[in-house]
């Protein structure tokens, strides 16, 4: 009977720490949204891709005076390896990323993270229909030599 | 016998015998070994349902969206190829099924009118993998912790109602697939000596064992498989009650050789019967087939061409209907070319009646079948195994608000590159097919029958290893929207 009062215990420990908690796991507070200006190509196609988009704070107001922020792209599945880069500013709160490509075709999540008046923020963006284009790109987060497009 | 041979078969004996290996052995013995394997999945499971209900809604940012689809399935497989049925051996949802079963006592068996057999799991299966494609289940991770939720009330609910491992046995649409995958693993629960049970007159191994008081102590084997009569893995999941309860210590674990003792589909089995006179068996396989084959094509870009070729031929623009619609297809269409196969098979052999040939050899397809469902699921771990470990400390992070194991490091993803990962799938594909035509050639030979009669389901195996190989070498995409 040991092992079903443990069920039960654990059962009521994590409903009271969920309720209790009552919000999301690394969910942070952020008031800056993304506005993406341009993605270019346009279309967006598989291979390298050059990223524009715009800070706003929770005014609306673009934000400036960064100088670089965080980019992360990352698929709507689990398991593959998001592209990670740096964007600089460009002026008037718009961004451009710099290496940034997309390795497979489908419907793609921008992160952006930056600091702010000593704040962490997190905004997110996305970007559908990345289709498969002529281009060779790279592979997902294995190789860095010229590869062909993931397959399957 | 010379004294040589003697050791020699001792040790063979001793080496296939996995009670007998040190640790192991002394593990499999204990009688919580099933429980405590089970308490570490339940933990897991916990887990999920925690982040998935109030985690981050990213898939790649949660347990719930990274463990089960990227780890869990890709560990299934490995364990069924590698060692046994070790998932439904450690399956979590069947610890508030014990409960439920120790609060309810349920007397009534499970209904013969309604479903019986494996038609319920095979519905169930189909109903499960078209709502992973419409509801983009793994790009949810709160609608994986609904899933999740599901299957333990559904195993509580079952077997608190109906006595016996009846949600395993009719119900779990993940057992079945296990029960299958489990053909072409090396291990089986088996006697050790079968001239023991001849001379058995408690059957504990089916019965259980009950203390003098009338109070059972040992559960026997809840799916009513007797172990004198047992072939092969088929329903067992190796919850190993009937290695408890035997008196005599007669029942193991054994190594054998894998899917060799599985082929012939007229062996008498314990607790399933002959499977050449199961038709839920026989469309179990050829659904999970199909599924296998399907569920790969709904993560390359072709399958966005023809869904959208055929909402504009079909006028339908509801994805979940044009879903239903290829799936239907799908298995319709393997069905119709394994009847075909089956009925040329039947005169050629000059076999009566005409499903004698789908009868027999349509088990040929499992390997095959799982070998699709290998790759695909290898695939996901091999290039994304290694993201635990930013997830990890991403939740260390926001549960603590201090990086103890350090910042994400998210460029984590893979464990081999592209390359290896696409030869090694591909190899994996190949394994299976290996494996279904070497089972279509036993069978064949096992019957006396020309190499003619089973062209017809070399043609079939040929042809779908043939789309295997161009399902893997086609660009993977992924949308939440299939129109898109």
């Amino acid at each position: 009977m040991w092992i079903l009062r443990l069920i039960v215990v654990l059962a009521l420990f994590t409903v009271s720490v969920s309720v209790s908690t009552a919000c999301q796991r690394g969910q942070q507070h952020s008031t800056v949204t993304v506005e993406i200006v341009s993605v270019e190509p346009s279309p967006p196609l598989v291979g390298p891709t050059e990223l524009r988009f715009r800070l706003r704070d929770d005014r609306g107001q673009p934000i400036s005076g960064l100088g670089s922020v965080e980019v992360e792209g990352t698929m709507s599945h689990a398991g593959m390896k998001p592209v990670i880069v740096q964007a600089r500013e460009e002026g008037d709160g718009v961004f451009v990323t710099q290496g940034f490509e997309f390795t497979m075709a489908g419907d793609w999540i921008i992160i952006v993270r930056g600091t702010r008046n000593g704040q962490a923020f997190e905004a997110r963006h996305t970007i559908s229909g990345v289709r498969s284009g002529i281009q060779s790109p790279k592979t997902p987060g294995h190789d860095h030599g010229a590869s062909p497009t993931p397959t399957y | 016998m010379t004294l040589r041979t003697t050791l020699t078969q001792g040790i063979s004996r001793s080496l296939s015998d996995l009670q007998r290996w040190p640790i192991l052995g002394y593990w499999l013995r204990w009688r919580h070994a099933r429980t405590s394997a089970q308490v570490v999945l339940l933990m897991l499971a916990l887990l999920l349902l925690y982040d998935g209900f109030f985690g981050p809604p990213l898939a790649p940012k949660n347990y719930a969206g990274v463990l089960p689809w990227v780890h869990w399935r890709g560990l299934v497989v490995l364990a069924l190829l590698f060692a046994g049925n070790l998932f439904c051996f450690a399956c979590p949802f069947l610890l508030p099924r014990r409960l439920a079963q120790r609060l309810f006592q349920p007397r009534r068996a499970w209904p013969r009118w309604l479903l019986p057999g494996k038609w319920l799991a095979l519905l169930l299966l189909v109903l499960f993998f078209w709502a992973y494609e419409a509801f983009d289940l793994w790009a949810s991770p709160l609608l994986t912790a609904w899933v999740i939720i599901a299957y333990f009330v559904a195993a509580f609910l079952i077997d608190g109602f109906f006595r016996g491992a009846a949600f395993c046995k009719h119900v779990c649409p993940i057992g079945q697939f296990n029960f299958l995958g489990s053909l072409a693993s090396p291990t089986v629960v088996s006697v050790r000596d079968p001239t023991v049970c001849t001379r058995c007159t408690t059957k504990d191994c089916i019965r259980g064992r009950f203390a003098a008081t009338g109070q059972l102590i040992q559960r026997g084997c809840e799916l009513g498989l007797f172990q004198p009569r047992k072939v092969g893995n088929l329903d067992c999941t190796f919850c190993l009650d009937c290695v408890h309860a035997c008196p005599v210590n007669n029942v193991t674990v054994q190594l054998r050789v894998p899917v060799l003792a599985e082929i012939d589909p007229t062996a008498n089995r314990s607790g399933i019967g002959r499977l050449s006179t199961r038709p839920d068996w026989m469309l179990l396989v050829l659904g999970l087939t199909a599924l296998g084959f399907l569920n790969a094509f709904g993560m390359v870009s072709p399958i966005y061409r023809l869904l959208q070729w055929l909402s504009q031929t079909l006028h339908i623009t509801n994805e979940a209907v044009l879903l239903a619609f290829l799936f239907a297809t799908g298995i319709g269409m393997l069905g119709v070319a394994a009847v075909l196969a089956g009925v040329v098979t039947s005169l050629l052999a000059d076999a009566r009646p005409l499903w004698w040939g789908f009868q027999r050899f349509v088990y040929s397809l499992a390997p095959l079948g799982f070998g699709m469902w290998t790759a695909h699921y290898l695939f996901h771990f091999l290039t994304g195994a290694l993201t635990i470990v930013p997830l990890t400390q991403s939740f260390i992070l926001d549960t603590l608000g201090y990086p103890l194991l350090g910042w994400p490091a998210w460029q984590l993803a893979s464990l081999l590159t592209i390359d290896k990962v696409n030869d090694l799938v591909l190899l994996v594909l190949a394994l299976g097919f290996f494996g279904s035509t070497l089972w279509a050639l036993v069978l064949a030979r096992q019957l006396h029958l020309q190499f003619k009669a089973i062209l017809p389901w070399l043609v079939l195996l040929v042809g779908l290893f043939l789309f295997g190989v161009w399902l893997l070498s086609q660009p993977m995409e992924m949308r939440g929207t299939l129109l898109g």
